[in-house]
This record gives C-alpha cells, sequence and structure tokens, in this order.
C-alpha cells in the first residue's frame, strides 16, 4: 500500500463522513460565513498615499520622519498655460491667484506646500539705491492692467532667480501651481472634483489651458474611473454566467459556482472588514481574479460529478466519487493558491502585505466554501440530466482531438518546437522588463491619458516636477550653515547635474548665495558662499526674517540647523531615471563624507519611489522563489515524488516566463501596483496541473498510461481548458473596457497566464509524462493492466 | 567640445556694426549642451558667467564663473562654440582681466589670485587673510590694481606674483560748501571723520563760527548742526575720515578699481569714489555733497575709463559720468531701478551700460536710448560688454 492510496483512502473517509453528517457540516460553514459576513459593511474603497511605500524600507524611514520637517511627497502639479503669447495678461494672471487662492482651501491640503507666482510666500526681492531691502510677492496685490506695467512683471519675472523656469516656463508661456496634501486618508474624489471644476473655470474662455499632475490626481482619476467598474463586473458576469450555461446547460451548473465563488468572497471580504482593511481600487483586479480561480475550482468539481453520473452512478455516489477524488488535488491546489498569496504578506508595503494576507485566506476559504460546499449543494439539488456521451460539448470534442495527437508520436516534434519557441521568444522579450515605471507620466493610465498628457506637457514646460531629496543630517546645531558642508551640498548638486532628466536643485548653497547677492545690492559677483559659518547663519536669518509667511527655510533645514533637504529635480520618474538618480547620489556622496554629518536618503517621489522600485525587486525574485518552493514543496509532500514537483516547476517557470516577456514587450514596469497581480498570476497554472497529474494518476490504476493520459485529456483536461475560457471571458472584458491602462493590462496580462498555464497544462504537461512515465504515477498502475 | 545653443545680438544698427556686444549673461539662460555621462544623450545645461575679456590674439573670448567654470567662447560662424577647462579649484572666479604681458589673472570669492594660460589655471597668490571676494582687476602699465570685500585692496607691479595690501588710513575730504546758511542739520555723508582735521570755515555775525556755541560736529555720524544763521558768503568745511559705517573705518566694500596714468579711481559702498595719485598713499574723496537729508547713498557696482572720462554704475540704476579724469561728476539718470552691473565706452567716448532684468542702453544726445528687452527676449542679467575682432 502505497502512500497516495493512503491519502486517497483517508479522502474518501473523510468525504463519506461529511457527506452522512451534510447538514451539520453545511452549519459549521455557515456559522463562520454569517460571522465574517457581518464585516462587510465595514469595508471601504479607498487609497493611501502611505500604503504604497514600503514602511520598513531606510529610505521610508527617513522620509516619514523628516516629512514632518520638509513636507511630503503627495504634490499636485498644475500648470496654466496660454493659447497664445504668455501669462502676463491681467485675465491669465487673475487666474494663477484664483487657482492659488482655490486649492489652499481644498480639505487636506498643506497650507505650507503651496507654491505659485501669486502666493505671498513667493517674493521679489530687491535692493533700492540706498540699500533697502524691498521683498514684494512676485504678484503685486492689484494685478497690472496696463500693457507698460504687465511687460515690467514679465521682465521682472524673467529674471527672478527663485521664480524662471521654476514658477513660470522659460517662454512665459505657462506658470506652475504646486499644492501639496496630507499623505493619510484623502478624499481623492473630493480633490478630483474641486480640481476638474477649476480646471473648467479657467479654460472656459479658450485663452487658456490648465494641466493637472501628482499622486492625488491620479488617485482622482482612478477613482473617477472606478465607476466603470460596475459596468466591467456586471459584463464579467454575464459573460460567465453565459459561459457556464452554455457548458452545463443547467441551473446547477451556473448556480453552484456562483454560489461558491460568492461564499468565497464573503469570508475574504469579511476578513477585510473585520481586520479594518482598506481596498485600494487598483489592486481590484486581484480579488476577481481570485474569484475566477473560485469559479474554476467549481467548474472541477462539477465536471468530475457529471463524469461520475456519466460512468452510471447514482446521485449520491457520484457526489461522494467527487468529493472524495477531488479532496487531495483541490486542497493542494487551494493550499498552493494561498501559500502563494501568503507570500506576499512578507512584503513591507502595506498594501501588498494587506492583499498578501486577505487574499490567502480567502483562497483557502475555497476549501470549506468549495471543496466541501459544493458538493454537499449538488446532494441537495436535484440530478442534472447529463449528455451522457459528453462528446457534443465543443471543450470535450477539442480535447478528444488534443488526447489523440498528445499520445500519437508525431506530437514530440510540434510540442518541443513550441515549447522552444516560448523559452527563445520569452527570454527575448523578457530581457526588456524593468522595476519602476518604463514611460514617463503614470503607466495606470493610457499614454494619451489626459492626466499622462497633462504630466508629459509640464515636463516639456517646467524643470521637472519629479523631486529627490536627500537629507543632511547631523548631531550638532547649525552645522548646515558650515560652508564645508555646503560645498558639499553645492558639488553635490553639480554632480546630480549630469543626468539627462535633470532640471534642477533646492538646496540651501542656492539660497545663500542668491540672498547673500540681495545684501550686497544685487551684484551678481556676491553670489558665493561667505567664509565662516556665522555668516552663512546671519544670511539664513535674514532669509527667514524677512519672508511674509514663517517657516520659509523649511523648504532648505530645519530651525535649528541639523538637517538640510537636498532637492534634485527630475523630468520624469521612470525606473531608469530613478535608479540612475539614486545611483549618482550614492556614488557622490561615499566619496565625499563629511565629518559628524550622514547622509540620508530619500524622499520626494524619486525617493519613494525608489524605496518602492527596491523593494519590488527584493520582493519579486524572493516572492517568486518563495511561490515556486512553497508550490513544489506541496506537490513533493502530497506525492512524494520530485519528479511531480520538477514537472509542476517547468509550467510555473513558463509561466514566470511569459508573465515577464509580457510586460517587457508592452513596456508594463515591475513596480507596487504590478506584483501583487503577478505574483497571483504566477500561480494559476499550478492548479490545472496538479487537477491533470491527479487525474492521470486517478486513470492509470485501470488503464495503460496512453488510455490514462486520453482519458483525462478528454475529462480533466476538458475542464481545465473550459475554466480557462471561463476565466479568461471574465477577465477578457476588462482589456478593451477598462479606461485604465493598469486594469487593461493586468487583464491582458492575467488571460495570457491562463492561457499559456492552460496550454501548458494540456499539452506539455502530458507529453512529459508519457515520455517519461514518472513512478509517481505509475507506482498507482495496477499490476494485472498492460502499461 | 559644447555648443552654445542661445545667444543674443542687438539688431542691426550701426552700434551692431561697429560692436558685435556679446553681453554674458550672469544666469539662467546660458545654454550648453553636454553629454550624459550615464547615457551619451545631449542635454541642456546651465552654466552661469560671471566676468569675460577678449583675447587680442585669438579673438576668442575667455569667461569666468562660479565654482572655478573658466572657459572660453570662439565664433564659429553660426553661433558661439564654447569649450570649458576642468580645474580643481571649487570656488568662484568672479573677475578676469588681463594685465601687462598679456597674463590673465583670476580673482577669486575667497581672495586669491590665479593666472590663467591655454586652459591652465594656477593659483599664485592670497589676497585677505579673511577670505574676502577679490571683486575687481584693473592695470596700467606695469601697476596692477586688486579690490574687493572689507577694504581688500592691494597691488602688484610683477604679473601678479606678488602683492601688496594697501592700507586706507585718512582719506581727504576736499572742501564742501554748504548749500544755505539757515540754521540746521546737515549730512557730510561720510563717517569716522577725524576731528582734528575738521576746518568749518564760517562767520556769524561777522566773527569765525564756534564748535559747541554755533555749531556741532558728530564725528562718528558724520552730522553737522548748525544753531545759528550764517553770514552772507560761502561756508564751507573740510576734514579727513576713515571710509566705512559708524566706528567700522576702513569696512568698505570696493567693487571698482579704475586704473589710469597716474590716478586710480575706487567705487563701492558709501557711494564713495576714491581717488590717489601716488599709487594710493593718500586718497582724496570726489562727488562729496552736503544735504539736508540723510543721504541715500549710492552703491557703485562697476565703472570703467577711456580717454580721461571715467564711468560708474551702481544699484538701482544709478550712473554717474565724470568727464574730467574723475575730479568732477555728473549723473547720467536712467528709467530703470535695475542694478547696473558693467558699464564701458563706445565711440571712444559713449557711455553704454548692461545690468539687472535685461537691462541694456546707449547714452546718445544727451539721454538713454534702452533696448527693448522684451522685443530682444533678454531674460537674464547683462554684465560683460566686449568688442570682438573685427568690429
Amino acid at each position: 500500500m502505497n502512500g497516495a492510496n493512503n491519502h486517497h483512502k483517508m479522502s474518501m473517509r473523510l468525504a463519506n463522513l461529511m457527506i452522512d453528517h451534510k447538514f451539520i457540516t453545511m452549519l459549521l460553514i455557515l456559522i463562520p460565513s454569517l460571522v465574517l459576513g457581518y464585516a462587510l459593511p465595514r469595508i471601504e474603497v479607498y487609497s493611501r498615499f502611505a500604503d504604497l511605500l514600503p514602511q520598513q524600507h531606510e529610505y521610508i524611514k527617513n522620509y516619514n520622519r523628516m516629512k514632518e520637517t520638509f513636507g511630503g511627497a503627495n504634490v499636485v502639479t498644475m500648470s496654466i498655460e496660454a493659447t497664445e503669447g504668455d501669462i502676463f495678461t491681467t485675465k491669465t494672471l487673475k487666474k494663477i491667484r484664483m487657482l492659488t487662492e482655490e486649492v489652499d482651501v481644498i480639505q487636506g491640503i498643506n497650507h505650507y506646500q503651496v507654491a505659485s507666482i501669486a502666493h505671498p510666500k513667493i517674493r521679489r526681492v530687491r535692493t533700492t539705491s540706498s540699500g533697502l531691502i524691498k521683498s514684494e510677492p512676485v504678484l503685486p496685490k492689484v494685478i497690472p492692467e496696463s500693457e507698460r506695467e504687465l511687460k515690467r512683471l514679465r521682465e521682472e519675472v524673467f529674471s527672478n532667480d527663485i521664480v524662471y523656469g521654476t514658477y513660470v516656463s522659460t517662454d512665459g508661456a505657462a506658470a506652475l501651481i504646486l499644492a501639496g496634501f496630507d499623505e493619510e486618508r484623502l478624499d481623492y474624489s473630493k480633490i478630483f472634483k474641486r480640481l476638474t471644476e477649476l480646471k473648467e473655470e479657467i479654460e472656459a474662455d479658450g485663452e487658456t489651458l490648465l494641466y493637472i499632475t501628482g499622486e492625488p490626481m491620479l488617485k482622482g482619476w482612478i477613482y473617477h474611473h472606478s465607476s466603470e467598474l460596475k459596468e466591467i463586473f456586471a459584463v464579467t458576469l454575464g459573460i460567465i454566467v453565459l459561459l457556464l450555461l452554455l457548458h452545463f446547460r443547467s441551473f446547477a451548473g451556473v448556480f453552484i459556482p456562483l454560489l461558491g465563488t460568492g461564499m468565497s468572497a464573503v469570508w475574504g471580504l469579511g476578513l477585510v472588514g473585520w481586520l479594518g482593511y482598506n481596498i485600494d481600487p487598483l489592486i481590484l483586479v486581484v480579488p476577481i481574479l481570485i474569484s475566477a480561480r473560485t469559479a474554476s475550482h467549481c467548474v472541477q468539481i462539477m465536471e468530475r460529478y457529471q463524469d461520475a453520473l456519466r460512468e452510471g452512478a447514482s446521485k449520491d455516489a457520484a457526489v461522494r466519487t467527487t468529493m472524495g477524488e477531488l479532496m487531495v488535488p483541490a486542497s493542494i491546489a487551494i493550499f498552493t493558491d494561498a501559500a502563494g498569496l501568503m507570500v506576499l504578506a512578507v512584503s513591507s508595503v502595506p498594501i501588498i502585505a494587506k492583499l498578501g494576507i486577505f487574499c490567502a485566506f480567502w483562497s483557502l476559504s475555497n476549501l470549506f466554501t468549495v471543496v466541501i460546499l459544493v458538493p454537499l449543494l449538488l446532494l441537495l439539488l436535484p440530478q442534472p440530466v447529463v449528455d451522457q456521451a459528453k462528446s457534443s460539448h465543443l471543450p470535450s470534442k477539442l480535447m478528444s482531438k488534443m488526447a489523440n495527437f498528445i499520445v500519437s508520436p508525431i506530437s514530440t516534434v510540434p510540442v518541443l518546437a513550441t515549447v522552444a519557441v516560448i523559452l527563445i521568444g520569452g527570454a527575448y522579450f523578457a530581457k526588456d522588463a524593468e522595476v519602476g515605471e518604463s514611460t514617463p507620466g503614470s503607466p495606470i493610465l493610457f499614454q494619451d491619458s489626459e492626466y499622462n498628457v497633462a504630466a508629459q506637457r509640464i515636463n516639456e514646460k517646467f524643470a521637472g516636477s519629479n523631486q529627490l531629496s536627500i537629507y543632511f543630517e547631523s548631531e550638532q546645531a547649525h552645522r548646515m550653515k558650515d560652508p564645508e558642508v555646503l560645498m558639499v551640498m553645492q558639488e553635490f548638486a553639480k554632480h546630480m547635474a549630469g543626468h539627462e532628466t535633470f532640471g534642477g536643485t533646492r538646496e540651501i548653497p542656492g539660497l545663500v548665495r542668491s540672498v547673500n547677492r540681495l545684501y550686497h545690492f544685487d551684484d551678481p559677483r556676491w553670489s558665493i558662499i561667505p567664509p565662516t559659518q556665522r555668516d552663512v547663519g546671519n544670511i539664513l536669518f535674514m532669509y527667514e526674517a524677512g519672508a511674509a509667511v514663517p517657516g520659509v527655510i523649511l523648504e532648505y533645514m530645519d530651525l535649528e540647523g541639523k538637517v538640510a533637504n537636498v532637492v534634485v529635480f527630475f523630468k520624469d520618474a521612470t525606473g531608469a531615471t530613478v535608479t540612475a538618480a539614486i545611483a549618482r547620489a550614492t556614488e557622490f556622496l561615499a566619496a565625499h563624507p563629511l565629518d559628524g554629518v550622514t547622509y540620508q536618503f530619500a524622499g520626494g517621489i524619486i525617493g519613494t519611489t525608489a524605496a518602492g522600485n527596491q523593494e519590488v525587486q527584493r520582493s519579486e525574485l524572493l516572492q517568486t522563489i518563495l511561490i515556486m518552493v512553497v508550490v513544489m514543496l506541496a506537490v513533493f509532500f502530497t506525492y512524494r515524488s520530485a519528479t511531480a514537483a520538477a514537472l509542476v516547476f517547468v509550467v510555473l517557470a513558463i509561466a514566470v516566463l511569459v508573465n515577464r516577456a509580457y510586460m517587457g514587450m508592452r513596456g508594463i514596469g515591475l513596480n507596487i501596483n504590478t506584483l501583487p497581480v503577478t505574483a497571483v498570476g504566477i500561480g494559476v497554472g499550478v492548479d490545472y496541473a496538479i487537477y491533470v497529474m491527479d487525474r492521470v494518476r486517478e486513470e492509470v490504476r485501470d488503464k495503460s498510461l496512453i488510455d490514462a493520459i486520453r482519458a483525462m485529456l478528454t475529462t480533466t483536461g476538458s475542464a481545465v481548458l473550459f475554466t480557462a475560457v471561463t476565466v479568461v471571458g471574465g477577465i477578457a472584458y476588462w482589456i478593451p473596457g477598462s479606461v485604465l491602462r493598469f486594469n487593461s493590462e493586468m487583464a491582458m496580462l492575467l488571460s495570457l497566464l491562463m492561457i499559456s498555464n492552460m496550454i501548458g497544462a494540456i499539452t506539455l504537461l502530458p507529453w512529459l509524462i508519457k515520455v517519461f512515465k514518472p513512478k509517481f504515477v505509475m507506482r498507482e498502475h495496477r499490476e494485472d493492466v498492460q502499461p | 567640445m559644447i555648443r552654445i545653443s542661445a545667444a543674443w545680438q542687438l539688431p542691426a544698427t550701426r552700434l551692431a556694426v561697429l560692436w558685435a556686444i556679446f553681453a554674458i549673461s550672469w544666469g539662467a539662460p546660458t545654454l550648453w549642451a553636454q553629454n550624459s555621462p550615464d547615457t551619451g544623450v545631449n542635454f541642456i545645461r546651465t552654466v552661469d558667467m560671471v566676468s569675460a575679456i577678449v583675447e587680442d590674439d585669438t579673438g576668442q573670448i575667455i569667461f569666468s564663473g562660479k565654482s572655478g567654470v573658466v572657459g572660453t567662447l570662439s565664433d564659429a560662424g553660426a553661433g558661439m562654440v564654447a569649450r570649458i577647462f576642468r580645474t580643481d579649484v571649487k570656488d568662484d572666479f568672479l573677475v578676469i582681466e588681463k594685465v601687462a604681458n598679456d597674463i590673465v589673472l583670476l580673482g577669486s570669492s575667497k581672495g586669491d589670485i590665479y593666472t590663467y594660460q591655454k586652459g591652465d589655471v594656477k593659483k599664485i597668490a592670497s589676497l585677505s587673510a579673511y577670505s574676502e571676494p577679490i571683486l575687481d582687476i584693473d592695470s596700467h602699465a606695469d601697476l596692477i590694481w586688486a579690490s574687493g570685500g572689507r577694504g581688500l585692496l592691494a597691488t602688484s607691479t610683477n604679473g601678479g606674483g606678488d602683492w601688496t595690501g594697501v592700507e586706507i588710513g585718512t582719506v581727504i575730504q576736499p572742501e564742501l560748501t554748504l548749500p544755505s546758511r539757515q540754521p540746521g542739520v546737515w549730512y557730510l555723508g561720510v563717517s569716522n571723520i577725524d576731528s582734528e582735521s575738521v576746518v568749518f570755515n564760517a562767520q556769524i555775525n561777522g566773527r569765525p563760527a564756534v564748535i559747541d556755541e554755533d555749531f556741532e560736529l558728530d564725528v562718528d555720524e558724520g552730522r553737522l548742526t548748525v544753531f545759528n544763521q550764517l553770514d552772507q558768503g560761502a561756508a564751507s568745511i573740510s576734514f579727513r575720515f576713515q571710509p566705512g559705517p559708524p566706528y567700522r573705518g576702513g569696512d568698505v566694500t570696493w567693487s571698482a578699481v579704475i586704473a589710469d596714468a597716474g590716478v586710480v579711481t575706487l567705487a563701492g559702498e558709501f557711494g564713495l569714489i576714491l581717488q590717489s595719485t601716488d599709487q594710493g598713499k593718500q586718497w582724496v574723496r570726489r562727488d562729496g555733497v552736503i544735504t539736508r537729508e540723510e543721504p541715500a547713498q549710492s552703491y557703485w557696482l562697476c565703472g570703467a575709463s577711456r580717454n580721461g572720462k571715467i564711468i560708474l554704475g551702481g544699484a538701482a540704476g544709478k550712473i554717474h559720468l565724470s568727464s574730467d579724469s574723475g575730479l568732477t561728476w555728473e549723473p547720467l539718470p536712467i528709467d530703470s531701478q535695475e542694478g547696473v552691473f558693467g558699464v564701458d565706452f563706445i565711440d571712444d567716448d559713449t557711455p553704454i551700460v548692461a545690468g539687472a532684468v535685461g537691462l541694456l542702453g546707449i547714452y546718445r544726445g544727451g539721454s538713454w536710448a534702452m533696448a527693448d528687452r522684451t522685443v530682444l527676449g533678454l531674460r537674464s542679467w547683462g554684465k560683460n560688454m566686449l568688442q570682438l575682432t573685427g568690429g
């Protein structure tokens, strides 16, 4: 008696026990369902900027510590652009003022992070002939109306270092407005709505355009498009119902998979409610995928049940056979699904960790809501009328032909050639897959989306809205005023300018030079760093004391002079730029140590993205390996076979390759949003492989290997084909239907994964079993039967 | 090699025919293309140029700027080709000047003197114990003058290798005439007056004015208070003083030094214009006035001389011209409140100025003709005006 037989007998005994006490069993499932379902109303779908950051990453720890002083990275960037001429018209200047004032009253705004030429803190400082320093707002209180005054203002702005190229584009055609928001829970819909209203108001006369980018606006767009989810969900459900109906042609065939999927969702989402998690709209595709996989488990059970009925079994016997036969493979498949998802929980990115925890639980719930509940429900429902021949089903017809092909000697060349094409093609495209964003703007939206057009336009007009903050930190007060430290900051800024997407810097040396010049009657030669710490301190004090609003120095350093914020602007935040920026900064600072000063990486959108990318890079490798190891170990211990684990590895490896190849081909960066989707997607194929291997083992008991493979392909293979079609059918509408590029691309990616896994499971896997005749399969074979 | 991608020239006027004025901007719009070491892709980079000269033999411009920048600009037909030399210097080069024997000197923000020769920059002297910046260098024959912050003034007679500090002790204030006989307070425009040197030449009721009885002089603040009405006839005052703010004699920034045959002119803070005819042993104040109101003193930023004429440019659009080698001065009011950072002469005696907010003007027929900054697209400050070879 071998181990696998023991498993079989145990699962049969367990199935019989539960079927014999079906109402108690159902009650035991119903109670937790009710408890979990109670928390469903607590679920909230919203996004939190901090959830996207790897909180254990050194950069984020530093960023979190520093953002209290220097502000966060959750910033909206707006550009008012004149459709003709420049912004120096009374009407346009009034619009700039109006917009600046209006964004300053949006809920969640950080008032210290609002800036534009119309904001009182952005000044024009000049000296009179008698040496009096006059600090005035760049935009006068009374906006000029005469041509002469407007021309004068234009010239002043063009010669103002603080404003030129930063808040007004170098051609004078656009003005920049910055607005920082808090990072805790924000009503992004409200922010988006208000900004959209302002955009309409500003563009109403056709004389100006308003471009808006930044994380809060991106979130706003995602929320805005979330309304499409209802439509997509409805279409998805409709497609699945239609496919189930066409396949099973019975009420039970539709009702049971939907009920199983629904119950499973209650468990998964119920846990979300109890744990107080939020659901980010961007990861909704993952629960959809889990639901699709739940449905596929249900279909496997339904298929097996109908096969048993077709073989002449009674309803009760068919349910017992189905439950007993599928308990092991379904449990392994579900366990591996859940384990793969649980791997995500090791991430330090809260959104991924939360996703891993509740999705693993959701997936694990299938053991109860599918493996146990579905057979019991079948027992309660009337016995369906099944097509005895089954050959009338399209999947069966196709799989019958496939079976004949796979078991024939001529299959070797086509199967190996296909695998070779996938491996070579996959490797070719996979090399282009990169960590981080691959294009400027947001990959979540299409390139021609309003948001990405705005991002592109703003980057064309201004120095760059993507900031990298490097913090210089010392225990010693006033150390940041030391000329020695300033010199390193200055050289650092020069060094960073060597990158092609460099846009500019904001650092203490630049400020000191600027203020020093102003206090020497604007003489350009006095744009120098004074030789002593005391002189530098005096200049910074004068800057702070002379400002219209308190705290202007906090853009540069803390009040004690212990920490400085050196900001480098870049034109985009693509993976390549982020990596190069961090590498350049690291290289320079490592070569220029300062006594008593530590260099802390990194804030701004570049710094936080770098942390995210590094975490993704680390997690991606770790998670892929962990998922593979967990899955292979589960298969190894179940079948006590290294060959079984190796076969699963082949399927998984192909899935990983296809995944990477598609991302490389489509230019989809691996980031915090795409990582969980790809991680979940990789494990999809395992289900099919396990069902296929288990069915061959089952069939080979009484048949030759060739016949067992043929039988598997026409039964389980048919179910695999159908479930893959069902899942793909369920998510395929996202591809053309979603306005969000992210959802569309992820749906495409997952569809490809499903199809490639399905093809691998019904072609390569049976071919490998046929060729290698693995022991874990053949030991089930009865000796009295022709092998 | 890098290629300049933006520069401007005056429109085709006589001015442009005679002079190709290349106002090297200090600030943003000096754009350069450079290869990125990361990717090899060309991108635009900004370099600040603070001072510039024309090299006689090659006709190319040599410029200096922040963070040790030294480079050349040469005409390449369609534009100008720029080349920046690598130096290890981190300080800013605030002034570049050609002196005798074709030696090119650079003055730094830390008070150091460097020589430039065909792309090679070498430090040869330090002028300031307190790292005060060198703001100007000028020479006549073999005598080189360098001036700078907080009273920095030095001379060299061997091409900049050795320097002698020049201490301005007390300055002679030639006789100043009081504008009115009425009693009241008068401001002398200087501080730190040597009380022993004061000569107040005035009569009251037929007798010489008596200190403490008829008048009072605050020597620290430079304030004369006359208690009684003065007699008919000119009343005047002369004295010696230490230039600088009250109680801090000598603490004056000398922004401009102009060396001519037999006379050197210094201009800087507190509206001071000083001249010396004995290589700095004795100094005389020029352009002094007595006012009823506390004077709004000029802050001179730059100067130039040609054929006995001297022009000074200062903060807030102040421009003064002397046609008698600095003995007397007249204001040339300009319709601008911007700082004047560069002054020079064209056609031997026609003043031309450049400054903040794209200020650019030429003085003809008793008034300033200003360039239209918007039309010319002047988006930064002009400073150095250079005559290129070939006119």
